[in-house]
């Protein structure tokens, strides 16, 4: 009895083992020889066109029949003919089912959505497989591949997670305390016994070198621990160690990927067809009309690829712009030129108290001037500004009397003038010797006359004035402050109002903030501060006006056509104009966009704009009627407007296009 | 440690004879080393803070000497012995030690046996990692008269025997002051032999010089260290 078991058992449980592993090489076959493949649809959308026929179930019109005495009788539908009224054999033919393979979609904010569905037939999914599947994107020349698609199996995924769980045990050997390989039992004793020295400083943190302390016979602690460690156990961990990499190709054949993937989904196959919505963000760019999208991608069981999904029919998008609509034409601007031009520097050059002369080696000194004198020097030598003249005022912390102030920074407006003279002087030399002499020869050759350089000859008188004590400028320190108290600075704008600057600093002085007020801000009062009175060289009119072209509106315009919009608008806001409208109308941005275009005189474009404008909200009167204001006066907007969303939507519903040669404009109510 | 110079028998209720086989102040020295190889280092295993909160160079001496007592020869027809081995290297220890059995059990019965010795040796010990702790090799220089016989057989030898032993084993640590010691000798050389039929039939069939090579020692020994 039990051998007939055991006889029966065997083949039963080789069959077990068996029966699954053929089930699915015929699957796969079935799949191969019928060269099965997933599919790109587009998702049904309710705003617009109606991409997808309604599939009807198959009505049978002609059935067969056999009756009691055996005959076969045809039952057919019949109608009768209204000429003849005659009852006629009708049949209805199968609705076929058509798929649209393309769809118009319009960019917002320089970024399109594309959407479709992959579907996957039952017959492709299988618990053991995994099925990988990768769209492509062609848009211009480039193409790109899109995050995957991928459906696996229940059964692909627990082999997938065993794989991992067998490359967990393996990594849970690993050990990462090297002390777990040291037989620390025999290794005490033996310090105990042979570095006693060692073992009573077990529970002290004092760092012992290992040279310090050794045995008797010379050795030390970490021979002796290098000793008691199981080598074997060591090397086993670190063969471990290097061979993780191999042992998780081992464990784990087909890693569970997580980058570069859409949707990686475990379903339970119940015989329906897989249906993933995709929709996939990309930035437009110059040129973008078309956008095609394909579906490739393999059937995999285990590690082993079974089947290459052919790449199926292209869904194509196009993309309707309104940077279309942008003005290229070149926007110039009058500027006006004037003749003569002033320039501003100061610079906070310190004196000694109650001096008037300049010490380069006082404070930043050297810093400032070395400022000055490079302002200096370039502009007399400029190519295109003659230097007239330079002012030169300082300016006196309220310190001392306003008197004795005023007296001070003169002093020292002339003292800072006298020196920066000098230097005037230095840099005209300078520019001579570098330039050297012209000898200009007669026709005749006999007579001949020497001129030096023209740069930097003319003289430049300095104008010293007093600059008194900078009230304004501790003014607005004080009211940046970050430190006093709102109180603190109430009561200095109290004493502001004082007409008298000596009585403001004499009651200032009774302030406990005084002090930091006259050790932060005081120094920063004593300025020099420089006017440069200049003129245009060789320019006589005081003022000219002229135009050039507007590079900044310009930039606005290209930032459109590169579908930019934010940056668009960033140069074109301020203009106000059409092409600022064409960014507001990319940007969604509607009311501001109509804001700009209902006062232009009307063209096709702006037309064509509004229409889109009114249709987004929802005054579909006024889009149509825009609409085919634009079809009028330009044609080419009749197959624009299928290309938006918006326009294609009102082109559905009212049948705009049913007949071309129509009069449009009897549509209009 | 001949059978007819056996003078002093003692038989006691069970049939077991304590036969001195050498004279009484050797017996005595024997004892007395035994008795001292298993009293010192027990004095030192109960005095351990003394030897930690001594002075460096005293801390340095520790662990060189060893005093060993070899259970399976106390096992083996109660075999007194000791063995006192010094550390001269790392790997090198110097010893000394004797083994005493004056001890005829079931005497004059038909079933008399005696494994009948006193062995003095000096040996060797190569410890391979360090001194007292793992693996060692060894050899012994040693000098036997023993008496033997009715143990396998009724064949009884004795008489005087020089060889050499080798032998190996592991040392295995308990604490700072014990081991365990296995081992294993085997030991070849010449013996001056007289052999008789049985234990105490006094009939002779044999005697002479003669070569040989036998097992010594096996050893499970407490070993203790300080």
């Amino acid at each position: 009895m039990g051998r007939k078991w055991m006889k029966c058992l065997f083949p039963l449980l080789l069959a077990a083992v068996l029966l699954p592993a053929c089930g699915t090489r015929r699957k796969a076959q079935e799949v191969y020889r019928k060269q099965l493949s997933a599919s790109l649809q587009l998702p049904r959308q309710a705003d617009y066109l109606p991409e997808y026929s309604e599939v009807k179930a198959t009505r049978r019109d002609t059935i067969r029949v056999t009756d009691l005495d055996g005959r076969e009788m045809i039952l057919m539908k019949a109608v009768r003919d209204e000429q003849s009224g005659e009852m006629v054999a009708a049949e209805m033919l199968d609705a076929a089912m058509v798929t649209a393979r393309f769809r118009n979609i319009a960019e917002r904010h320089g970024k399109i959505d594309l959407e479709f569905q992959v579907l996957v037939p039952p017959e492709m999914q299988d618990s053991r497989w995994q099925l990988r599947l990768h769209p492509d994107m062609f848009v211009l020349e480039d193409s790109l591949r899109l995050d995957d698609v991928v459906v696996t199996g229940q059964d692909y995924r627990k082999a997938q997670l065993r794989g991992y769980q067998q490359y967990e045990r393996f990594l849970s050997r690993i050990v990462s305390d090297t002390l777990a390989f040291v037989d620390l039992r025999n290794l005490e004793i033996f310090v105990e016994r042979n570095i006693p020295q060692v073992y009573a400083l077990r529970t002290d943190s004092t760092f012992v070198s290992d040279e310090q302390f050794e045995s008797y016979f010379g050795v030390t602690e970490q021979e002796a621990l290098e000793h008691y460690t199981n080598k074997f156990l060591r090397w086993r961990n670190e063969w471990r160690k290097q061979n993780r990499q191999k042992m998780y190709e081992k464990y784990v054949k087909v890693p569970i990927v997580t980058d570069g993937i859409r949707l990686d989904t475990v379903i339970r196959f119940d015989n329906g067809t897989f249906l993933y919505n995709y929709v996939q963000t990309i930035n437009t760019r110059p040129r973008l009309r078309k956008v095609d999208v394909v579906l490739s991608g393999e059937i995999f069981e285990r590690d082993k690829q079974l089947y290459t999904v052919p790449r199926c029919e292209p869904l194509t998008f196009y993309i309707s712009s309104v940077s279309a609509f942008v003005d290229g034409t070149e926007r110039y601007k009058t500027v006006v030129i004037s003749r003569n031009v002033e320039a501003n520097t100061a610079c906070n050059i310190d004196f000694r108290t109650g001096r008037h002369d300049i010490d380069e080696h006082l404070g930043d000194n050297a810093r400032e001037i070395a400022f000055i004198k490079e302002n200096l020097r370039n502009l007399l030598l400029n190519d295109s500004f003659e230097l007239d003249s330079v002012t030169i005022a300082a300016s006196a912390s309220p310190e001392g009397s306003l008197a004795a102030n005023n007296a001070l920074t003169l002093r020292r407006s002339r003292s800072a003038s006298e020196f920066f003279e000098k230097y005037i002087r230095f840099v005209r030399d300078s520019v001579q010797r570098e330039d050297g002499l012209f000898l200009t020869v007669g026709d005749d050759l006999r007579e001949g006359t020497l001129r030096g350089s023209g740069r930097a000859r003319k003289e430049i008188p300095f104008l010293s004035r007093p600059g008194g004590e900078d009230w304004k400028k501790l003014d607005a320190l004080v009211a940046a402050d970050t430190v006093l108290t709102d109180v603190q600075k109430a009561r200095y704008a109290e004493f502001a109002s004082l007409g008298n600057p000596d009585e403001r600093e004499k009651r200032m002085k009774g302030e406990s903030w005084y002090r930091y007020v006259v050790d932060t801000y005081y120094p920063r009062l004593r300025t020099v501060r420089f006017t440069f009175a200049l003129h245009r060289k060789g320019m006589v009119k005081d003022t000219v006006h002229t135009t050039e072209l507007d590079t900044v509106y310009m930039k606005g315009v290209q930032a459109i056509r590169d579908h930019d919009y934010q940056a668009a608008l960033a140069f074109l806001a301020p203009y106000h104009d059409y092409n600022t409208a064409v960014a507001y109308v990319a940007l969604d941005r509607n009311l501001s966009a109509l804001e700009i275009l209902e006062p232009l005189p009307r063209t096709p474009q702006i037309n064509y704009m509004l229409a889109i404008l009114y249709a987004r909200r929802g005054d579909e009167q006024s889009a149509v009627q825009h609409y085919l204001d634009a079809c009028r006066e330009d044609r080419s907007f009749i197959s624009r407007g299928n290309l938006d969303p918006e326009i294609s939507a009102l082109i559905k519903q009212y049948d705009l296009h049913k007949e071309p040669d129509e009069d449009w404009g009897d549509l209009i109510p | 440690m001949k059978c007819r110079n056996l003078s002093c028998e003692v038989r006691d209720r069970v049939g077991t004879s304590l036969t001195p086989v050498v004279r009484s102040r050797t017996s005595f020295l024997a004892c007395l080393l035994a008795f001292c190889c298993m009293a010192v280092p027990a004095a030192h295993a109960q005095t351990p803070d003394r030897q930690t909160s001594s002075s460096a160079q005293e801390l340095e001496h520790r662990a060189r000497v060893a005093v060993d007592q070899n259970l399976a020869d106390y096992i083996f027809l109660g075999t007194l012995n000791a063995e006192l081995q010094y550390a001269v290297h790392r790997n090198w220890t110097l010893g000394l030690g004797a083994r005493y059995n004056n001890w005829t059990w079931r005497h004059r019965e038909d079933t008399q046996f005696q494994a009948r010795q006193q062995s003095y040796f000096i040996t060797g010990r190569w410890w391979p990692w360090y001194t007292y702790s793992g693996w060692w090799a060894g050899g012994k220089l040693q000098y036997q008269e023993y008496n033997r016989g009715g143990i396998l057989g009724p064949e009884t030898e004795e008489g005087d025997a020089v060889g050499v032993a080798l032998g190996g084993g592991y040392a295995v640590h308990v604490n700072r002051w014990l081991n365990v010691d296995f081992g294993l000798f085997g030991w070849g050389g010449m013996t001056r032999y007289v052999s008789y039929a049985c234990p105490y039939c006094g009939a002779r069939t044999g005697e002479g010089v003669k070569a040989f090579f036998l097992p010594d020692e096996v050893r499970v020994s407490l070993q203790f260290v300080f």
